[in-house]
This record gives C-alpha cells, structure tokens and sequence, in this order.
C-alpha cells in the first residue's frame, strides 16, 4: 500500500526577493531566485491543490508582498475554497496594502518580531523599523483581520520577552507565537545570535509560565517549530508527534520545486512543479523518505538512546539537519537536554 | 459475477443519477490514515473536505452504473467503487477512506490524460 496522506497546509515562498537583510534569516533572502514562477504558473500550481486536498496555504518568502501579482494568487486560492495566511516583517504594511490583503480574503496575517525595538531593529537591520512595524499591526488589526505575532527567540531577545509580552498586549495583539532560532543561513553564522541549551530551557519556562497563565484572557502563547519535547515545559495537547513535513505538509520554493519544509535546504528538494504535478511528487514512493520510511535505524546520535524517539522521530527535521547535517538528531529537545526526565523537579529544576 | 442485489433480498429502490451524485457531493467523508509512528498506523482525521466536482461525479456514475445496471467499474477503482455502493445501498454517507480517494482521483487523472 502507498503513502495515503495528503498535503493540508502548503507553505508557499512567493518570493525570495526581500527588503531586508534579517541577521537570523535561514533562507538568507535577499535577491529574487533567478527564474521564479511566473503568475501563470503560479495560477496552474493552484489548480492542482484542490485534488490533493490542500485545506491552507501559507504565502511567505523572502517578503511575499513584494511580489506585485500576490492578490491575484490570493483571490484565486479563495475561489477554489482555500484558506490563505500571509507571513510578512511588516515592511510594506501601508493603509493600501492593507485594504488588499482584506480584499484579497485573507485569513491572517503572521507579522515578525524580534525583540524590543533596539534589539528588533538590530536584527533586523534598520533603525526605523519597529515603530514602522508596530503602525502596521495596528493598522491590520484596525481592519479586523487576525494578526499572529513570530518572534524568532535568540541570545539577543530572550531577556526581552516578558516585556515584549506587554507590549503585544497593548497594541492588541492576542496570538503569539514564539519559536528558537534555526543554524541555517544567515542563523548559522551569526555566533552571537546561537541559543544555548540553558537559553533554550529559559525559552522553554517562559512558555510554560505564560503560555499558561495568559490563556484564558484571550491572548494565546503558542510554540513554533523546534520547541519540546516531552517535558512539563512542552505540555502542548495533542503531544508531539514527529515531524508533518512530507505527511501533512509541503513546501513550495520560488522557482516551483518541492519540499518538505521550506526552512530545509535546497539540496533536498523532491520534485520540480515546472517538470511533475504535484500529485506525482506527492505519492512519488521515493518522496520524503526521511519521515516516510522512517525507521529507528535511522536515528542519529542525540535521539538514538531515548524512550520517545519511536513517537518523536527525532524531532524537528530541519533543526536536525541544519544543527547537525542529518534527520533525526535535533539537538534542541527538552527531553534529553534535562537527561529524559519529563519533571524538571525530580532533574533538579532549571 | 456481479451478483445481484435482489438475490439477497434486498430492496432496490431507485434514485436517479442527479440525486446520487448529490447524495455522495453532501454525505460524503473521508477517513484518513496516516503513518505518523513507526509500524502504527492512526486515524487522525475525518473530515468533509471538498472534493473535485468531476471526482464525485466520476465516482456517482460508476455507483449507479454498478447498482442499477450490473455493471462492474473499471477495474483501478472496483474497490472504491463497491465500498460506496454498499454504503448507498445501506443509506449511509459514503465513506471513502484514502486509498479509496486517491484510486478514484489517479483514475480521474488518468481519464484526463
């Protein structure tokens, strides 16, 4: 019997073209590949999701509005009953862009911020960024369209989070989402970004503190990729399961090719949609090997001794192979760091 | 040999094809079943999702062609074909599990090309 699942959420890079030159960047965007899709294509890729069951796509890039056909892509995704969510640092949130994306029909909007505005403008590479950013959430939220706040937490912003945490409350914002840093692209190379693993359980506690406290005054703290697992500080319902890169989830690249995930390098791509239909590389046998025929065999050194690794299947794939140069060995994992214990208290506490 | 419903007694009433198709477009589910741990296999949806409108219509005709006409479907979704039938035939939702879809929908491409 063949793979029987479908791709329920797309992450779609419109672009890799970007107006900024984030430090943390693990696409290192910048300049648009060299032979993105057309809008043509881009309208035929969309045609294919349908059969695939494709329940949400999620547009991102580089900065998928400076992509100037970005709403028809959008509007036609709503025609064929697709839900549609925009990642964007916030940029080009202007009172016109706006309007668009609430015409378009989209879902929501994933806004970046990295920290308090010195420390976000830092990473981000200008000065006048964050006040800029901050007029265009509310400006969002002012439309009534749901905005979702990503903090990609480093060694720079995680002392700022209990602050940044207030200020989210104030202008609005009810949906947080936090998520550590990823050793790809520009990420790798900055050292003085890098989570340690002491930083990473802070992370970890914070989550667990706020993500519980808040959660009934309407305002939710939800981790990202790369964060658990296992432990009173991951307590998320259901519990980790394993990667969904390839089971449940696709990536599509700028230039049509297909991956797993978009944070994954280019080298492990599983098809070109200028070349196959997505269908075809979907239930290709050979597609996405790394979870499909995953096997405890294929365990790398940190996760081959632990008692969850036939639940977890080494965590997340790209923190794996980006921290380590191989699936199923992430090193960002509560679970071992605090020696397979599932209470801090009996290891000793943070 | 297909055999004939009549000769298990039970009462073959009729719909048109319009009426089944709407039947299978509105009643129908799909379960979906995932490799999520190694060697268990898990439900973990079921849901209605829209399906291609020349999908279901494909599948509709086959359903009727096969209760009303005694005429077995093409053999790449036979399966597909009879697990709906018996469903209608009981009057319940059609439930295609994911194999079942994605037989029926390769099929449909298939056609296309």
């Amino acid at each position: 019997m063949g793979f029987e699942g479908f791709p329920l959420i797309v992450g779609w890079e419109l672009t890799l073209a970007c107006n900024l030159r984030c430090r943390h960047c693990g696409s290192s965007a910048a300049l648009p590949r060299a032979n993105e899709l057309n809008l043509q294509e881009c309208l035929a890729i969309c045609d294919q999701f349908p059969e695939l069951l494709v329940q949400e796509v999620n547009f991102t890039g580089g900065e998928p509005l400076l992509r100037p056909d970005w709403q028809r892509i959008a509007i036609h995704l709503r025609e064929l009953g697709i839900r549609t969510k925009i990642l964007t640092n916030g940029l080009v949130l202007r009172p016109e862009t706006v309007a668009q994306i609430k015409d378009a029909g989209i879902a929501g909007v994933g806004v970046s911020i990295d920290g308090l505005e010195s420390t976000h403008n830092t990473i981000r590479g200008r000065e006048d960024l964050f006040r800029q950013l901050i007029a265009g959430i509310e400006r969002i939220l002012s439309a009534g369209l749901p905005v979702t706040v990503i903090t990609t937490v480093n060694a720079l912003n995680i002392d700022e989070l209990p602050t940044l945490y207030a200020l989210l409350r104030s202008v609005g914002v009810n949906v947080w989402q936090v998520q550590p840093i990823f050793p790809l692209g520009r990420g790798q190379t900055d050292s003085e970004l890098q989570l340690s693993e002491k930083a990473y359980l802070k992370l970890g506690a914070f989550v667990q503190k706020w993500g519980t406290s808040v959660s009934e005054d309407d305002f939710e703290l939800m981790p990202g990729d790369s964060f658990g697992y296992f432990t009173e500080l991951d307590m998320r319902d259901p519990p980790w399961r394993g990667c969904s890169a390839g089971l449940t989830s696709c990536d599509i690249t700028s230039d049509g090719k297909v991956k797993g995930c978009l944070s994954m390098p280019d080298e492990l791509v599983e098809g070109d949609l200028r070349q196959r239909d997505l269908w075809d590389i979907w239930f290709h046998p050979d597609s996405f090997a790394y979870n499909r025929k995953f096997c405890l065999d294929d365990l790398g050194p940190l996760c081959r001794s632990c008692d969850k690794a036939e639940q977890c299947r080494g965590g997340c794939s790209s923190m794996s192979y980006g921290a380590t140069g191989r699936f199923h060995s992430d090193p960002y994992c509560f679970y071992r760091i605090t020696g397979y214990s599932t209470s801090l208290v009996e290891n000793g506490g943070l | 040999m297909k055999p004939k419903f009549a000769e298990f007694g039970i009462f073959r009433w009729h719909v048109d094809l319009e009426e089944l198709t709407a039947r299978i477009k509105e009643g129908w589910c799909i379960r979906c079943y995932l490799v999520i741990n190694w060697r268990i296999r898990e439900l973990v949806e079921k849901a209605h999702w829209e399906i291609p409108a020349e999908t279901y219509e494909m599948l509709a005709k086959h359903v009727y062609n096969y209760v009303y006409q005694d005429e077995m479907p093409p053999e790449a979704i036979t399966p597909t074909v009879l697990n709906a039938a018996d469903d209608f035939m009981k009057g319940e939702s059609v439930k295609l599990r994911a194999g079942d879809y994605i037989a029926l929908q390769g099929y449909v491409r298939s056609m296309r090309s």
